[in-house]
C-alpha cells in the first residue's frame, strides 16, 4: 500500500539531548518536531532537495549543558589546543547542529538554533551517495563521512573543507562510527573494518553479517581497555555485539561477543549502557524491526564466558503498536530518557538486586517512541511500568485516520436537551429525534469502539474458541498451531514429544472436536499411539481414556469397515483384558481400605481434644518411676523421629545416643530428672514433627519420585545402623520359623 | 548335590514397539558436539579421502572442519553470500558458488598445491609470507546467483547451476564453458553428479521438475515432476535410481523405466531440506525444517529411526562408515554426532595392557594339557546368590523380605521383590514375614505396593499382600500419622485404578461391539 511504501523510506533521528526529533519526508523536506508536544518546530528544505534527496541525518553528539553557557567571545582559534577544543565545543554547542548527507555526495550542516544552513561540505568530497556521518566524540571540529564511492572523508567543520580522504573499500561503505577514545574508526559494508585514525591504516577486519550493515554504534562506556560496539544489517535477523581492545588492537577477538535474534530485519538500533555498582557493565539494546516492532535486549558484559557456543539472545521485552482495529502501526525510532526528559546513553544504578527485572530497574526512566505518518508523526512517552508484560501490545488511534475523526467531531449536531417531562405535541419532526432521552444517547456511546467490552475485544483478537467457526467463514486464516494440525503433524513424523503434549489435553470438547476432524487414515495410528501410553499409571491413563473413547465413538463406521481391525486393535483389547482381570479383588481391597480409613478419619477428628491432655498424663507417668514403660517408649520415639526427619540425621543420632545412655543410667541408678527432661523434649519434638511431617508429606506428593527415593536411601542407611534394635523382636520370629521348617 | 534354587526374576515384557537392529544402529551415537556460526548453514559436504574434512557453507563464509577435532582448520570469508561449497573427489580442491553470478575453485591444503598443474598460480601464493586464500579459477558466465557447484567424476570439469535456470559445465584447465543448457524454467537449487559416469548430471529446480542430462549429447534424457519445488536430489551410484525431496515428501524414481515413481515417503511434517546416503547406500537420511532427521531402510523404504535436533535443519552430511553425522541448522548451529566407540577386541586388549593383566595367571588349562587317561574334576564355582536369596536359603523370611525391599532391588527390579513375596507365599511364611514390622520398613512396604499395584503383572500378588497387611496391622492404623498417610495414598491409587478399570470395561464393551459388527459386515 501507499502508506507502507512511504513509511519505510522515512529517515528519523533524535537529537542528543532528546528534545527534538528530525524527520526527512519523502519529498526531501526536513522537519523538526518537539518531543514533548509532538508539535512541528521548524521545517527546512535545501535548495537542491529535488535533485539530491537526503540520505542520512545525524545530530551532533554534543550535549547541551545548561550551566556552562559561556559567552563565545573568543571565536578565533588559539594556539592552545585545549582552549581551542573548548571554544569549538561551546560554539558548536550553541549552534545545535545536524548533518544531512545527500544522494549527490555533499553534506549539509544545519543549525537548529540559527534556523539556517550553517555550512555545506562538498568540495573534494564524495562523488556518490553519502551513507553515514559520524561526529567526533571529543568535541573537535572533525566529522567523518562514508559513501557509496568507497571513500572515507574527514572534514573540518570550521574551515568547511576536507582534512583527509582515503579509499577504504572497493564497494560501498554503508556505515561508520568513531570509538569513544577517538583513536579508531570502524566502517562497514558486509564486513566491518577497523581503521587506526592516526595512521589511517586498516588494522582489523571482522565478519558477522550476511548483508549490508546499516548501523554501527559504540557503547558510551568502556570496560577498562575493552570497548564494545553493536552492528545491525539490513534483512539480517541478528544483531551482533563486538569488542574492540583499544589498548592492544591486535588482541581484538574476531568473533562476535554475542548475537541477538529478531523476528524480522532491523531498521533502527539504539544502545544504552547500564552501570551497576561502578563495576557491572550492561547494555540495553533497543532495536526496531521492519514490521515496526520494538525489541528490548539486555546483555551483561561481566558475565561473558569465552565460549563459542552461546545461543543468540532473545528479546526480554517487545513492544508493538496496533490500531484499535488490530492493524499494526510502525514505530520508527525510540530512545530512553530520564525524568527530566533528557536523552540517556548511560544509566547508573546504585545497589540494585540482580534479580529485579528490567522494568523495575528503569522505573524512573521513560521510553519515547516515534510513530505515525510523516505528515503527522506522534511522539509518545511511555512509562516502563507500562511494559510489565514481555510482549506488550499498545492500542493507539490510527494516525492515518485522525483527520477523519476530527471532522466527525466538528460536524456533530448539538441537540437541545429536553427533559422527560416535556411532551412533543407535534407529530412531525420538529426537533431532532435524538432528544427523546438522554439515557439512550449514553448507551449508544458505550458501543463506540473506544469503549468496547472485554468480550468484544476478545472477539476482535480471535481468542474465543467458540467463535472459531465464525472466523473461518469470515475468510480469516486459521491458526497454524491448532491442535488438529499438531496432532496430524505429530502422527506423520511420529514425534513422541509432540504427541505427549497433545494427548495431555483433557477438555472433552476440545478432544471431541479434534478427533472429529482427524483424517481417517490417521485413526488406527492414533489408537496405537494411545495403546502405547495406556499401560502406565491410572492417573495418566484417565486422560487418555477420553481420547480413546472419543476416537471409538466418532470413527465407529470407519473402524467397522477397516479390514485388519482385529490384528491392529487386538493388542489394545488384550491389554485391557489383562489389566481388568483382577477387578474383583481390587474392589474388595478398596472396600477394606475404605472401612479402615473411615475409622482413621473419625479418630483424627477426635484427636485435637485429646491432644492437650496427653502430655500432662505422660509427664505423670514418667515420674512414677515406671522404667519399663519408658524403656519401651523411648526407642519408639526415636524411631519415629528418624522416620519423619531423615534429613536431620545428626540430631537424631544424638537423641539415639542419649537413649542408649538412658538405658545405662537406668541400669545403674535412675537419674529420673534427667530422663524426664529428655522425655519432655522428645515429646515436644514429636508434636512439632507430626505437624511438619504432614506438611512434608504434602510436598512429597508433588515432588518427583527421584527425590522420594533419595530420602528413602537415607532411611535405609539408618535402618542398617539401627538394625539390631529394630529387628530384635523379629529375629525371634525367624527362629521360630526355622524350627517349624526343620520339623 | 542339588544347589539352592534361586528366585527366578522374570523379565518384564514391555509392550510397544520392538527396536530393530537398524534402529539400534542409528541410536548408537554419542552426545553431539555443537559449534555456533552466525548464519544458517545451507550446505555441508564431506570429503571422501582421509582425514575426512567437512566443509560447511553459511552466509558469506565457508569453513573447513576437521571431523575428529571438531575445529575449523580453515575459513574463507567473502564479501557476498556463498553457496554449495563442495570438495573434489580427491579432496584437494573445493568449489564454491556465489551470489554475484560466479563460482570459484580453491585449493584445500597449501602444501599440496605443488601437486597441481597450475604452477603459476601457486607460486604467487606461496611467495607471500601469509599466504592469501586466492582462488585458482573463477567461472563467471552465469547470469544469476550460482546455488549449485559440484565437481564431475573426471576431476577436471565443474558443474554449476544458477538461478538463471541454466546448467553449465566448466573446464578446470581453461575455465571455459564446455556445455551450456537451459534445462529448467525456474531457479535450479539442487544438483548432483554421477559417481560412476563422467557424463551424467542431475538437476532439481523450483519448477517442480528433476532432470537428468547427458553431457555428451547436451540434452535432457529424463524428466520427472516432483509436484513441489525440489530442495535436494541424490543419485544412486548405479545411476539408475534417483531420490528427490521437496515440500514434505521424498520420492524415489526409476531411471531405467523412464522416470517411473517407485515410492513416496511422507514422514516429515515440514519441508524436507536435505538428503544423504549412509555407508554402502544401505540407508537414506532426510532432514527437514521440522527438526527431525529420518532414516529410511533402502531395502523396503521403511522408516527406521528418527533423530531430534534443537532447531530447523538445513543441511546434512554423513561421514564414511557412518562414523559421524554432521548437521547444519538454521540458527547457525553445526552439530557433529559421533558413533559410540565399542569394546572391540583390540580395545579390550589395550585396556588389559593398561591394568597389568597377566595372561598366565589363569592359563593353567592352556599351559597344562591333560592326557586321555586323566580323570578331570572341574572346579565347581559357587553360584552368586543375591542378598535376599541368601536369607531365603537360611529361612530368614523377614530378613529376606527386607532385603528384597532394599532401595536398589525395589527400584531397579521390582519383579525380583514380587518374586520373593511369591516365594514367601508359597512357603506359607508370608504372614510371619509381614508381622512385627518397624514403622519405617512398613512405610517402605506400603509405598512399594502403592507404586506397583497398578502394574497388571504385580496386581495379584500385591492385592494379597495388602490384604494380609490390613489384617495384621488393623489395630495399629491411626496411631502413626506417617503410616496413615501412606494408607490414604494407597487408597487413592486404588480408587483411581478402579475408576480407570471401570472406564476400560466400557471401552472393552465398545471394542467388542465393533469386532462383532465387523465380523457381520465381512461375512
Amino acid at each position: 500500500m501507499h502508506r507502507l511504501a512511504n513509511s519505510s523510506d522515512l529517515l528519523c533521528s533524535i537529537s542528543s539531548n532528546g528534545d527534538c526529533v528530525a524527520l526527512c519526508t519523502p519529498d526531501g523536506v526536513i522537519k523538526f518536531y518537539d518531543t514533548l508536544t509532538s508539535n512541528l518546530k521548524l521545517e527546512y528544505s535545501s535548495s537542491t532537495h529535488l535533485q539530491a534527496g537526503c540520505s542520512c541525518l545525524v545530530w551532533s553528539r554534543l550535549k547541551r549543558t545548561q550551566n556552562t553557557v559561556q559567552n563565545s567571545k573568543q571565536k578565533k582559534l588559539k594556539t592552545n589546543s585545549e582552549s581551542t577544543n573548548k571554544s569549538i565545543e561551546t560554539e558548536l554547542n550553541d549552534l545545535d547542529l545536524i548533518a544531512l548527507g545527500t544522494t549527490d555526495g555533499s553534506i549539509l550542516i544545519y543549525s537548529l538554533s540559527k534556523a539556517s544552513l550553517h555550512t555545506q561540505l562538498s568540495e573534494g568530497g564524495h562523488s556518490d551517495k553519502v551513507n553515514d556521518i559520524s561526529w567526533c566524540p571529543n568535541y573537535s571540529d572533525s566529522i567523518y563521512s562514508c559513501s557509496d564511492d568507497g571513500y572515507i572523508v574527514e572534514w573540518s567543520l570550521l574551515e568547511s573543507k576536507v582534512k583527509a580522504k582515503w579509499k577504504a573499500s572497493k564497494t560501498a561503505i554503508t556505515s561508520i562510527s568513531i570509538d569513544p577514545t577517538n583513536n579508531y574508526l570502524i566502517c562497514s559494508s558486509k564486513t566491518i573494518t577497523v581503521w587506526d585514525l592516526k595512521s589511517k591504516t586498516k588494522v582489523k577486519t571482522l565478519t558477522g553479517h550476511s548483508n549490508d550493515i546499516f548501523k554501527l554504534q559504540f557503547l558510551s562506556q568502556k570496560n577498562q581497555d575493552l570497548e564494545y560496539f553493536f552492528s545491525a544489517a539490513h534483512n539480517d535477523r541478528i544483531l551482533n555485539a563486538w569488542t574492540l581492545n583499544s589498548a592492544n588492537i591486535t588482541e581484538t577477538s574476531n568473533q562476535t561477543l554475542q548475537s541477538f535474534t529478531l523476528n524480522d530485519g532491523p531498521s533502527f538500533l539504539e544502545v544504552i549502557s547500564i552501570k551497576k555498582n561502578d563495576k557491572n557493565l550492561e547494555a540495553l539494546v533497543l532495536a526496531m524491526t521492519h514490521k515496526g516492532q520494538l525489541c528490548l535486549f539486555k546483555y551483561d558484559f561481566s558475565s561473558d564466558e569465552k565460549s563459542n557456543l552461546k545461543k543468540p539472545l532473545k528479546p526480554i521485552n517487545t513492544v508493538k503498536l496496533e490500531t484499535k482495529e488490530g492493524s499494526p502501526l510502525k514505530i520508527y525510532a525510540a530512545f530512553l530518557a530520564n525524568s527530566k526528559n533528557e536523552k540517556l546513553d548511560l544509566i547508573e544504578l546504585g545497589n540494585v538486586n540482580n534479580e529485579s527485572s528490567l522494568v523495575d530497574m528503569l522505573n524512573n526512566n521513560y521510553l519515547y517512541i516515534v510513530y505515525g505518518s510523516h505528515v503527522n508523526p506522534r511522539i509518545e512517552k511511555i512509562e516502563f511500568s507500562e511494559l510489565n508484560e514481555t510482549k506488550k501490545v499498545l492500542k493507539r488511534d490510527d494516525p492515518f485516520k485522525t483527520s477523519v475523526t476530527l471532522q466527525t467531531q466538528a460536524t456533530k449536531i448539538e441537540s437541545p436537551i429536553i427533559s422527560k417531562d416535556v411532551k412533543v405535541l407535534v407529530p412531525g419532526q420538529s426537533g431532532p429525534q435524538t432528544s427523546i432521552g438522554l439515557g439512550n444517547q449514553q448507551k449508544r456511546k458505550s458501543t463506540e469502539p473506544s469503549q468496547m467490552t472485554l468480550e468484544e475485544r476478545l472477539n476482535v483478537m480471535g481468542l474465543d474458541e467458540t467463535n472459531g467457526e465464525a472466523y473461518y467463514k469470515n475468510g480469516q486464516v486459521p491458526k497454524t498451531d491448532n491442535l488438529l494440525v499438531l496432532l496430524v503433524q505429530g502422527l506423520q513424523s511420529n514425534d513422541s514429544k509432540m504427541l505427549n503434549h497433545i494427548l495431555q489435553h483433557k477438555n472433552d470438547k476440545v478432544i471431541a472436536k479434534t478427533v472429529r476432524m482427524l483424517p481417517t487414515n490417521y485413526v488406527v495410528q492414533l489408537i496405537k499411539e494411545l495403546n502405547k501410553r495406556l499401560q502406565g499409571h491410572a492417573q495418566s491413563g484417565l486422560g487418555l481414556i477420553k481420547w480413546l473413547k472419543s476416537v471409538l465413538m466418532i470413527h465407529t463406521s470407519y473402524l467397522m469397515s477397516y479390514p485388519d481391525l482385529i490384528e491392529s486393535l487386538g493388542s489394545v483389547y488384550e491389554m485391557m483384558n489383562a489389566r481388568t482381570k483382577l477387578f474383583p479383588q481390587l474392589s474388595k481391597l478398596q472396600g477394606k481400605l475404605q472401612l479402615v480409613m473411615s475409622q482413621v478419619t473419625s479418630q483424627a477428628e477426635d484427636l485435637p481434644s485429646g491432644n492437650d491432655k496427653e502430655p500432662l498424663l505422660y509427664y505423670q507417668d514418667s515420674t512414677s518411676e515406671d522404667e519399663q514403660i519408658e524403656d519401651e517408649l523411648i526407642p519408639s520415639h526415636s524411631e519415629f523421629d528418624e522416620y519423619v526427619f531423615s534429613d536431620e540425621e545428626d540430631e537424631e543420632e544424638s537423641i539415639h545416643d542419649d537413649d542408649d545412655d538412658q538405658d545405662e543410667n537406668m541400669a545403674d541408678d535412675g537419674d529420673s530428672k534427667k530422663i524426664l527432661k529428655k522425655e519432655v523434649v522428645s515429646f515436644k519434638k514429636k508434636k512439632e514433627l507430626s505437624k511438619s511431617s504432614l506438611l512434608k508429606k504434602n510436598k512429597k506428593d508433588e515432588s518427583e519420585d527421584d527425590d522420594d527415593e533419595d530420602e528413602e536411601d537415607d532411611e535405609d542407611e539408618d535402618a542398617a545402623e539401627n538394625g539390631e534394635n529394630n529387628f530384635g523382636m523379629e529375629d525371634d520370629d525367624d527362629e521360630d520359623d526355622d524350627d517349624e521348617d526343620d520339623e | 548335590m542339588s544347589s539352592f534354587k534361586q528366585i527366578q526374576v522374570l523379565k518384564q515384557s514391555k509392550p510397544g514397539q520392538v527396536l530393530s537392529d537398524s534402529a539400534l544402529y542409528w541410536k548408537d551415537y554419542e552426545f553431539p558436539t555443537v559449534i555456533n556460526e552466525y548464519g544458517g548453514i545451507n550446505h555441508i559436504d564431506v570429503s571422501e579421502v582421509k582425514p575426512n574434512f567437512v566443509v560447511a557453507t553459511h552466509a558469506s563464509r565457508v569453513h573447513i572442519y576437521d571431523s575428529h577435532k571438531k575445529t575449523a582448520i580453515k575459513s574463507f570469508s567473502f564479501s557476498e553470500n556463498a553457496y554449495s561449497g563442495s570438495f573434489r573427489r580427491d579432496g584437494k580442491l573445493m568449489c564454491v558458488g556465489f551470489e554475484s553470478n560466479h563460482a570459484k575453485v580453491y585449493p584445500i591444503m597449501e602444501d599440496q598445491q605443488k601437486d597441481f598443474d597450475f604452477e603459476n598460480e601457486t607460486e604467487s601464493t606461496n611467495s607471500a609470507t601469509k599466504p592469501k586464500k586466492r582462488p585458482l579459477r573463477k567461472f563467471d558466465d552465469h547470469l544469476g546467483p550460482v546455488h549449485v557447484c559440484k565437481f564431475m567424476r573426471n576431476l577436471y570439469h565443474v558443474m554449476t547451476c544458477s538461478d538463471d535456470a541454466h546448467v553449465r559445465i566448466f573446464d578446470l584447465a581453461t575455465s571455459n564453458t564446455i556445455m551450456k543448457l537451459k534445462a529448467h524454467k525456474d531457479y535450479i537449487r539442487s544438483g548432483c553428479t554421477s559417481v560412476t559416469s563422467d557424463d551424467l548430471i542431475l538437476t532439481g529446480s523450483y519448477d517442480h521438475t528433476v532432470k537428468m542430462t547427458d553431457t555428451r549429447i547436451n540434452s535432457v534424457v529424463m524428466t520427472v515432476d516432483h509436484g513441489e519445488p525440489v530442495e535436494n536430489i541424490l543419485m544412486f551410484p548405479s545411476s539408475n535410481m534417483v531420490v528427490s525431496c521437496g515440500g514434505n515428501s521424498i520420492k524415489i524414481w526409476d531411471v531405467l523405466k523412464g522416470g517411473n515413481l517407485i515410492h513416496t515417503m511422507i514422514n516429515h511434517h515440514k519441508t524436507v531440506t536435505s538428503l544423504a546416503f549412509s555407508h554402502n547406500y544401505k540407508y537414506l537420511l532426510s532432514a527437514g525444517l521440522d527438526r527431525h532427521i529420518k532414516v529410511f531402510d533402502l531395502a523396503n523404504y521403511d522408516l527406521v529411526s528418527t533423530l531430534d535436533y534443537p532447531s530447523a535443519i538445513l543441511s546434512l552430511g554423513v561421514l564414511p562408515e557412518d562414523k559421524s553425522l554432521v548437521v547444519g541448522m538454521s540458527d547457525g548451529l553445526l552439530s557433529f554426532k559421533d558413533r559410540k566407540k565399542h569394546d572391540t577386541e583390540a580395545f579390550r586388549e589395550s585396556n588389559r595392557a593398561k591394568k597389568g593383566y597377566n595372561p598366565y595367571k589363569y592359563a593353567s588349562s592352556s599351559v597344562f594339557t591333560s592326557s586321555a587317561t586323566d580323570h578331570i574334576i572341574t572346579h565347581e564355582t559357587k553360584p552368586h546368590l543375591r542378598s535376599f536369596d541368601k536369607q531365603l536359603k537360611k529361612f530368614n523370611s523377614t530378613k529376606a523380605l527386607d532385603e528384597a525391599l532394599s532401595l536398589k532391588t525395589r527400584v531397579n527390579t521390582p519383579q525380583a521383590t514380587i518374586g520373593v513375596m511369591q516365594e514367601l507365599i508359597r512357603r506359607g511364611t508370608i504372614k510371619a514375614a509381614l508381622a512385627g514390622k518397624s514403622e519405617k520398613s512398613l512405610g517402605i512396604l506400603i509405598k512399594f505396593i502403592q507404586r506397583n499395584i497398578s502394574n497388571p503383572n504385580f496386581t495379584a500378588t500385591l492385592t494379597d499382600i495388602s490384604n494380609i497387611l490390613l489384617d495384621l496391622y488393623i489395630n495399629d492404623i491411626g496411631k502413626y500419622a506417617a503410616i496413615d498417610d501412606l494408607f490414604v495414598r494407597l487408597k487413592k491409587t486404588i480408587d483411581m485404578e478402579i475408576q480407570y478399570q471401570t472406564n476400560l470395561f466400557q471401552i472393552i464393551g465398545t471394542l467388542e461391539t465393533i469386532f462383532v459388527a465387523q465380523n457381520n459386515v465381512t461375512k
